[in-house]
């Protein structure tokens, strides 16, 4: 793929991108799903073991997902810098909002985890669950609308200052929002399956089978709706991206079915891998064709400090698994 | 469109430096208190592996808390710091990342660690014998320490950028002169904000008095470092440029004031844990410890106010001007003008009887909004308004004699005017008509002016020259 050719300059920064934003969207993912399988759960009554799990792991999912925010955040600005801060100033306010929403959203999630609450009755529980899976829906509307804007032409944008506007408008928001709706169930349907897999039983993993069924659905409709706004411009961009996330889907398509039909070991392993690499793929492709029409900003050739991230990753790496193995160790022997 | 040309929007009666410091202070604040809340589980831990009773109890209650505030608002607000420094000045965070991305991409790998070790801790802390637990918390320390590190560096930079100017390493940019001094002044503050927080979540617990009272000396053990602090801030203040060192203390009313009110608040706690904690052995109520941290809320706010500040009138010291103009731009700017590229129109240009006012406001809005509004705070009319033209246009061509903190004109003398004709018009309320002024003695008078003032900040301000750029020549 052309667009990673240059490890040493821009490649390195948009195959950077491209991990650190499947990682994002892979978490983020899972909270959505998370989220609204405790609000349908709310709704309907009632309590089931993976609601439990979900309620259980959302505070930490989100932690993790707002953590993984922070390298694309990064990396967009490295990247576009003008075209980011640009949109991040038109939207002002309106883009802004997301830093109150996620903490009032963030607390609903720790809330909405005790044993308090689970005695609620049912109107105050979809309230806390509802509230928050609202919260996060907002905020990917938000970061597809500033990716939107950004991506626009400086004509949009002096039009968009001049009237004093907050909010962009473009169809295309919907049709991301979809797709990456979709997605969610895909990587909630996986993350699930390996946190509470003992906890929800066959019946249960059929279930999450048929969430990563649906969501998968969900998504090749709303990409769809893409491609045809976008038209020839995705195959030409991002031609191989494109077919990777056509057998990635087909992967986690069969694994899914898999895991519906009850085989949970092979169809776990299945999904997982098809979700992955399809949200690494999804992250290339929308990669693709923004790199395509923006130009590359020479003066980062000189960047110096490389080494010393490339030490902290693997400093960061070793110190998270000698964590989580001395945990484990100590806990089995509990 | 050039990629130095942002939209400018409008906060009312704040300025948009208001913003950013409220956020800013919110931020550091917790962000410290999270790396001295580290320090205080740590040295807990220690004890409770020692067999020091009641320590483990304590810990598993400060934890919580330290997740509840400083995960939640901590990480959001940083997240948040990120997004209200584009909206303040897109062009000095982008100078920022562009130098230092690699350094904050470390940075991130830090705050991963830490946010992983910690959660572990919250999850499974309860069920690991003491030894796992030091583990997982010294881990979860180090990595919150680390960030300050690394985030102390690029921060320090911008007002002392020492040889980084000269050579363009970054090392030489992150280990500059003020690096130290700003990262031991953070560490004794994170460490007292952690011990203050420590005691008082020690008075919610349920426990004896006595046991309440050993608890609480231990705690105050993490106050020792603020010992240090008067030394490490005259440290600071010595390093940092003279003008800037002139200005906090002394130079500028409102500076020395929140100056003094920092120390004065920070003495007060210190006085406090001296007397109070360890001398006469009293007992630190929930209140107190409430009130301590309130105490200590201001000096934070204070102190922050004051780094702001002395790095006016460039947000980089010697590389960008608060109104992200570089030093090197002003001589373009004053040939063809600081609006002409603007792609951007006022929102409100029907307000203005003429194209000159316009013209006014447009300059106004690239170069004087960091750091002014017309009306609301620092307001242009307020501080001009009452001036003859002629005074107006000398102060404005003169703009960095005027005051040492403003950055120079940047602009020709049309733009000098068309500044000063619509400080008069607001001043006189705005009517509905008012006529141009185009007088071409005016005009010439004020070339002058600006030719005088040269294009170099206030004297005590020498630009020397930035990486990259070549060099500036002042004017005659
Ligand atoms: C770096 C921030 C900054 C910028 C940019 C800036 N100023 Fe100022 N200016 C100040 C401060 C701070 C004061 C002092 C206010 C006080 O004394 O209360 C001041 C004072 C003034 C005064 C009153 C001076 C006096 O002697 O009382 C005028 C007039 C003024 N500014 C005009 C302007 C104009 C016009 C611009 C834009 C071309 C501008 N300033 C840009 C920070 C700035
Ligand atoms: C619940 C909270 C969040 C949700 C649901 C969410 C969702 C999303 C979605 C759907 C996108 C894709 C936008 C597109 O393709 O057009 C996105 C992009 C992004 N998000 Fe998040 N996000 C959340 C929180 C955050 C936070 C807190 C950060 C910052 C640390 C962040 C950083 C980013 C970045 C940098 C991008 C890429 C923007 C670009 O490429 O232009 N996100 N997010």
């Amino acid at each position: 793929m052309s667009l990673f050719d240059d490890l040493g300059g821009r490649g390195g920064y948009l195959l950077l991108l491209v991990l650190t934003f499947a990682l994002h969207a892979l978490l983020i993912g899972f909270v959505l799903g998370a989220a609204a399988w405790a609000t349908v759960r709310a709704l309907r009554g009632g309590d089931d073991p993976i609601a439990g799990v979900s309620r259980d792991w959302l505070p930490f999912g989100l932690g993790a997902a707002i953590t993984a925010g922070v390298a694309p955040l990064l990396l967009v600005q490295v990247l576009y810098q003008h075209r980011m801060y640009t949109a991040t100033l038109l939207l002002s306010h309106r883009f802004m909002a997301i830093v109150p929403v996620l903490i009032a959203g963030f607390y609903l999630l720790y809330l909405g985890k005790s044993e308090r609450v689970q005695a609620w009755n049912r109107v105050r529980r979809l309230l806390v669950h509802g509230g928050a899976l609202a919260a996060f829906v907002f905020v990917a509307w938000t970061w597809i609308e500033e990716h939107t804007l950004a991506s626009a032409s400086p004509e949009v944008w002096v039009a968009h200052y001049a009237e004093g506007r907050l909010v962009h408008r473009d169809p295309v928001i919907a049709q991301r929002l979809v797709v990456w709706l979709g997605l969610a169930g895909t990587a909630y349907a996986v993350g699930t399956a390996w946190l509470g897999g003992t906890l929800a039983g066959n019946a249960g993993m059929r279930r999450l089978g048929a969430v990563g069924l649906g969501g998968l659905t969900v998504a090749l409709g709303g990409a769809g709706a893409l491609a045809w706004t976008y038209g020839n411009d995705v195959a030409a961009t991002a031609g191989r991206a494109v077919v990777l996330a056509a057998l990635a889907v087909v992967a986690a398509g069969f694994g899914f079915l898999l895991l519906a039909g009850g085989k949970l070991r092979a169809g776990r392993r299945l999904a997982t891998a098809g979700v992955i690499v399809l949200f690494v793929a999804v992250s290339a492709i929308r990669e693709s064709m923004r790199a395509h029409r923006v130009e590359w900003r020479g003066t980062l050739d000189g960047a110096q400090g490389l080494p010393l991230f490339l030490l902290f990753v693997v400093l960061g790496v070793v110190a998270i698994v000698w964590c989580a193995r001395l945990v484990r160790r100590h806990l089995d022997r509990v | 469109m050039d990629p130095t040309t942002y939209p400018v929007n409008d906060f009312g009666p704040a300025m948009r430096g208001m913003v950013i410091g409220a956020v800013g202070i919110l931020h550091v604040f917790l962000a410290q208190f999270a790396i001295g809340g580290g320090f205080v589980l740590t040295y807990f831990q220690w004890m409770a592996g020692r067999g020091v009773p009641d320590a483990r109890r304590f810990l598993d209650s400060f934890f919580k808390y330290l997740v509840l505030v400083s995960f939640v608002t901590g990480a959001m607000t940083g997240v948040a710091m990120w997004l209200t420094t584009i909206q303040v000045s897109p062009r000095t965070i982008g100078l920022m990342v562009d130098e230092f991305h690699w350094i904050w991409a470390a940075e991130w790998c830090c705050f991963t660690v830490e946010i992983v070790a910690g959660y572990m801790f919250l999850r499974w802390g309860q069920r690991l014998p003491d030894r796992v637990r030091l583990r997982l918390l010294v881990t979860y320390s180090s990595a919150s320490f680390l960030s300050l590190f690394w985030v102390n560096g690029i921060l320090s930079w911008q007002l002392t950028p020492g040889s980084w100017l000269t050579s363009g390493d970054i090392w030489a940019g992150f280990f500059n002169p003020s690096f130290w001094p700003s990262l031991f002044y953070r560490t004794a503050v994170s460490s007292t904000l952690g011990a203050l927080a420590a005691i008082a979540v020690i008075n919610t617990m349920d426990v004896s008095r006595a046991e309440r009272h050993a608890l609480i000396a231990r705690a105050s053990r993490l106050l020792v470092p603020m010992a240090a602090m008067p030394v490490l801030g005259l440290w600071y203040v010595a390093v940092i440029p003279a003008d800037s060192r002139a200005w906090i203390t002394g130079g500028s009313v409102a500076m020395s004031m929140f100056l003094a009110l920092a120390a004065g608040a920070s003495l007060l706690i210190g006085a406090y844990a001296l007397i109070g904690i360890w001398w006469r052995h009293l007992y630190v109520s929930g209140a107190t410890a409430a009130l301590l941290l309130a105490l200590a809320f201001g000096a934070t706010a204070a102190g922050e106010f004051v780094r702001e500040g002395a790095r006016k009138p460039y947000t980089i010291r010697q590389v960008l001007f608060s109104n992200s103009i570089t030093p090197a731009e002003v001589v373009r700017l004053r040939r063809d003008g600081s609006v002409t590229d603007d792609p951007y129109p006022l929102r409100d240009a029907v307000r203005y009887p003429n194209a000159q006012l316009v013209l006014g406001a447009r300059v106004v809005r690239a170069q004087c909004s960091a750091c002014h509004t017309m009306k609301g705070a620092n307001a242009l009319v307020h501080l001009g308004g009452g001036w003859s033209m002629d005074q107006l246009r000398l102060n404005i061509a003169k703009l960095q004699l005027t005051k040492a903190f403003m950055p120079p004109f940047a602009g020709p003398a049309i733009e000098v005017e068309a500044v000063a004709q619509l400080v008069a018009w607001e001043a006189a309320g705005a009517p509905r008509q008012w006529p141009v002024s185009d007088d071409p003695a005016v005009l010439a008078q004020i070339g002058r002016w600006l030719d005088e003032a040269g294009i170099a900040p206030s004297p005590e301000r020498a630009v020397s020259r930035p990486r990259g750029e070549t060099p500036v020549e002042v004017q005659p």
